[in-house]
């Protein structure tokens, strides 16, 4: 019944698929080192995180 | 320090079905009937991304990294919803410890297990709708008019497009409406583009599914929208909370 009008490009499918996961979903903030909106931020923190265990980021940062 | 806990979901206390699961290391961190999915990661990859998300929206290419981790995120979020509720969480979320994960349970056990219940029975689907007609119809004029019929022809093109873009939006809003009746919740989607009538999701009950995809035919029925839908997804576009952890770290709170 659904094949009649899901047919959904796969290009289409995956940047749904990337919109859901990467910019939907529950956010967690404060003692968790990353969980943000954009990737620039998780990466910044993941080298926060890589480069000081024990800073917290507002430490590093500043 | 290359290792991180990487945290996908939060869903209710149980024994995960390992077999379902895309890595062995995914496991449960429990606290009072609630459990976060984690496994334990290498970060290096995660570090290293320098996929531009935008440009990933917009030619996704399978073998780009962001979206081979964004493609396992999915696979083990989807493996604990076949069998239980589950809170999605955004892509890249890593905790400190377990302890950690434990006490972001007990911090928001509450508001949790709420939204766990709220999305239970429930399946997201996303609908997207646009013109079946083209908006705007071949415009070259034949040779050889005059001014005037020339300025008459455009008028007629300009109010045929008018009534097709009406008539699409009317039918958009009236696909929306009937959805968003057989829906819990439902969410806008950002247009990526204008020709996008309708771009929504919606937090089905499974028992409301058959009417729900019912709804979509009859609205292609009529003929003036084309519709697709995609789905079924766990609820990601439902999982709106943000929990802001106490303790050290607070200073990060970025939009």
């Amino acid at each position: 019944m659904l094949e009649e009008y899901a047919v959904t490009p796969s290009a289409d499918g995956l940047v749904d698929l990337l919109d859901r996961v990467i910019h939907r979903g529950a956010v967690i903030n404060g003692d968790v080192i990353i969980s943000l909106a954009g990737i620039d931020l998780i990466r910044l923190d993941l080298r926060l995180l890589l480069g000081a265990v024990d800073t917290t980021v507002e430490e590093a940062l500043s | 320090m290359s290792r991180g806990l990487c945290a996908y979901a939060i869903t209710r206390e149980h024994v995960l079905d390992l077999a379902g699961l895309p890595d062995p290391e995914v496991r449960l961190i429990t606290h009072r009937g609630l459990g976060l999915v984690v496994a334990d990661v290498d970060l290096a990859p995660y570090a290293d991304l320098d996929t531009d998300p935008a440009r990933a929206m917009d030619e996704p290419a399978e073998d780009d990294p962001l979206v081979v981790l964004a493609r396992r995120h999915d696979a083990v979020v989807r493996a604990v919803f076949e069998r239980q509720p589950v809170l999605p969480l955004r892509f890249g979320t890593v905790l400190r410890d377990p302890d950690a994960a434990a006490r972001l349970l007990a911090d928001h056990h509450e508001l949790a297990s709420r939204e766990l219940d709220r999305v239970a029975g429930h399946r997201e689907w996303g609908v997207r709708a646009r013109h079946a007609r083209p908006v705007k119809p071949d415009d070259t004029p034949p040779a050889g008019l005059s001014g005037t019929e020339y300025l008459a022809r455009r008028r007629a093109r300009l109010a045929a497009t008018e009534h097709t873009k009406r008539r699409g939006s009317e039918a958009a809003e009236a696909l929306h409406a009937a959805l968003a009746g057989r829906a819990t919740d439902t969410v806008p989607r950002p247009r990526r583009s204008p020709a996008l009538l309708l771009d929504a999701a919606y937090l089905v009950p499974t028992a409301q599914e058959p009417a729900f995809h019912a709804e979509v035919e009859r609205q292609c029925d009529v003929g003036e929208v084309i519709v697709d839908v995609t789905g079924p997804w766990p609820p990601y576009s439902f999982a709106r909370l943000e929990l802001p952890a106490d303790g050290r770290a607070e200073a990060i709170t970025h939009a």
